[in-house]
């Protein structure tokens, strides 16, 4: 299928909806000439399955950082007219709301150097991470229901943050009309998803004191509050197993969905359900419910963070300037009104590992930033960069207000533990000065640096095709994972 | 061979398990699911968790029971290693049943990674030369 891709220029690619049957709309790929030749050709056929579901809006996108994952290739987004169109839980994925959050503080490396170690035991202590970690917080039925309906602002509102917090997350940290009970919320979801509240997880989840190490763009990131050399910390998980289970759930009822609409699908793992139908309404609103837990557990988590910088720092978080600066989310379906042909058209886009990157004055923007544009926080792979970039009007032009989420996998799973060595990864890392902990070092091997497509060149895509542009980056100084 | 990883997928996880009737694959295919998250010879097995499931077809039991051992691995908090059923309907169906029993213990093992949920992604369900072949992708 990459045979069939034509370059439009340095950072563009198109796949014409002839490339094969049944598509009904064109492929774009955001990606320099490098990126193309790494796109493994099974995940440009995921494009083209996606193009064929009913209601697709042209074009289904590929991001600099997508690779061959399951349904929507990772890094990809697909929009859907919200009247005649789908929505999927096939599309949007397991870890709804996995996101990243940036918190900037007062602190120099140089404050903060001689007590790193200190610092990332202190975090490891406090935030619970590991798979089937569970959570310090014991909920009734009733506060657990309300997480789901107000998210962040119940963890802000039982002590766990301050309101500006709210102010500065994507959807201000809840999704409205979300499902609260049965049976749009089932008892494995309730009973997988309630004890781990507040967990960091695994995988390729992470807490990282990081340093920004250069400025791009002076005038957003003064706008962001962010400068050479300030400690800022990074923290990267989803919504547990509260969502994984609305997942799986939803990919188990619009299974049945897709044989009583009559849908057909390229691949079984697309299931989908027309975005009007009780079926497609269900899901989302139990989606929106995934999508609140994750923003109260992200939440949960920065205030843990800021009490163990006031045990290590000695001084109140306020103080020591433990601002949120955004929380964003790559794994989401949101009902987004975009202009198509010069009208005004509400659509379902599913962001499956892509960020949403709204331009300048854009009514959705926190206040503060609404002149500059969204701030988007992307997370290298562990041990190198991550970056801080700003939405552009490009992007609300061409990807329905989309760009990367990350630096992407170049290699699976297997072939990184088969090429290297949990503690050799762990050795690597701390002889450059980083302070890593980990609940298993087995899952550092998976997360190699190296495993993932260098990030400088995903974001050289992303910053080429003017889709987001570069404001900073950031070095990791201790890395926490699950 | 009771199952496989085959190397393709860049950001999840495929197996295939083999059994010579339904009831073997479907134990092979949960040590294959467990098996991506820890090496099951490090586990003792020290307790036991009830698992049921069903489907409207045998494909969909098998989802069903991968799916449903991971909310108690979760909940339970146990790394299991073995299984087996009490009870498996794979003629009085549809739909289809089973009742079976996860084994395994509360020492945490060296983990590898974590599997969020079992994707319908190339979900397959196969007989091929008197052998059942379970083809699953896992998101990690």
């Amino acid at each position: 299928m990459k045979e069939k891709l034509k370059q439009q220029d340095d950072f563009r690619w198109w796949l014409d909806k002839s490339a094969r049957d049944r598509m009904r709309v064109g492929a774009k790929i955001i990606g320099s000439h490098k990126i193309i030749e790494t796109l493994e050709d099974a995940a440009v056929e995921q494009l083209t399955n996606v193009a064929t579901l009913p209601g697709v809006v042209e074009p289904v996108l590929a991001m600099p950082d997508a690779h061959w994952g399951y349904g929507l290739p990772m890094g990809a987004v697909g929009a859907f007219d919200a009247e005649e169109g789908v929505i999927s839980a096939g599309c949007t994925g397991f870890d709804i709301n996995c996101g990243v959050r940036l918190i900037r503080t007062n602190l120099t490396a140089d404050d903060v150097m001689p007590k790193l170690r200190e610092l990332v035991n202190e975090l490891f202590e406090r935030v619970p991470a590991g798979v089937g970690s569970k959570g310090k917080l014991r909920l009734s039925d009733g506060q657990f229901n309300s997480v789901l309906k107000i998210g962040a602002a119940w963890a802000v509102e039982n002590g766990h943050g301050v309101k500006a917090d709210l102010m500065h997350c994507e959807e201000n940290g809840q999704m409205d009309q979300a499902a609260t009970s049965a049976p749009r919320i089932t008892e494995k979801a309730r009973r997988r998803g309630r004890p781990q509240l507040g967990t960091l997880g695994a995988g390729n989840h992470y807490l990282e004191i990081q340093e920004v190490n250069k400025i791009f763009d002076t005038e957003t990131a003064k706008a962001f509050g962010l400068e050479t050399g300030q400690i800022v910390i990074m923290l990267h998980c989803g919504s547990r197993g509260f969502g994984h289970q609305v997942a799986t759930d939803y990919l188990e009822r619009m299974a049945v969905a897709v044989k009583k609409y009559n849908i057909w699908l390229p691949d079984k793992q697309l299931v989908c359900a027309p975005a009007q139908s009780p079926e497609g309404q269900d899901y989302f609103a139990a989606m929106k419910a995934a999508v609140n837990f994750a923003f109260c557990n992200r939440q949960v988590m920065t205030h843990w963070i800021r009490e163990g910088f006031e045990a290590v720092m000695g001084q109140d978080w306020e103080r020591l300037g433990l601002d949120l600066v955004y929380d964003v989310t790559h794994n989401i379906c949101k009902l987004e009104t975009h202009q198509m042909n010069g009208k005004n058209k509400q659509l379902y886009v599913h962001r499956k590992g892509a960020t949403r990157a709204f331009g300048p004055g854009h009514p959705m923007i926190p206040e503060p930033y609404r002149s500059v544009g969204q701030p988007v926080l992307i997370g290298g792979s562990m041990g190198t960069a991550s970056y801080v970039l700003v939405g552009t009007e490009q992007a609300m032009k061409e990807t329905f207000g989309s760009t990367c989420h990350g630096a992407g996998r170049a290699m699976s799973r297997k072939a990184a533990t088969r090429r290297y060595y949990g503690e050799d990864v762990k050795r690597s890392l701390e002889k450059k000065g980083k302070v890593v902990r980990s609940i298993s070092t087995k899952i550092l091997a998976e997360e190699a640096p190296n495993a993932y497509k260098d990030v400088h060149i995903v974001i050289d895509s992303v910053h080429g095709a003017d889709i987001s542009r570069r404001v900073a980056s950031q070095v990791p100084l201790g890395v926490i994972k699950g | 061979m009771d199952y496989e990883y085959p190397d393709e997928i860049t950001s999840d996880q495929m197996f295939r398990a083999y059994g010579h009737s339904l009831q073997e694959v479907f134990i092979n295919a949960a040590k294959a699911m467990f098996g991506v998250m820890y090496d099951l010879e490090e586990v003792q097995v020290e307790t036991s968790v009830r698992v049921t499931a069903q489907g409207e077809t045998i494909e969909q039991l098998l989802y069903d029971w991968l799916s449903n051992l991971l909310i108690e691995f979760e909940v339970e908090g146990v790394f299991f290693k073995d299984f087996s059923f009490d009870t498996f309907e794979e003629q009085k169906g549809p739909p289809f049943h089973l009742t079976g029993q996860a084994m395994g213990g509360c020492a945490m093992p060296e983990l590898q990674t974590h599997v969020k949920g079992v994707t319908f992604y190339r979900f397959a369900l196969e007989r091929v030369n008197n052998q059942y072949i379970a083809t699953v992708v896992v998101d990690v």
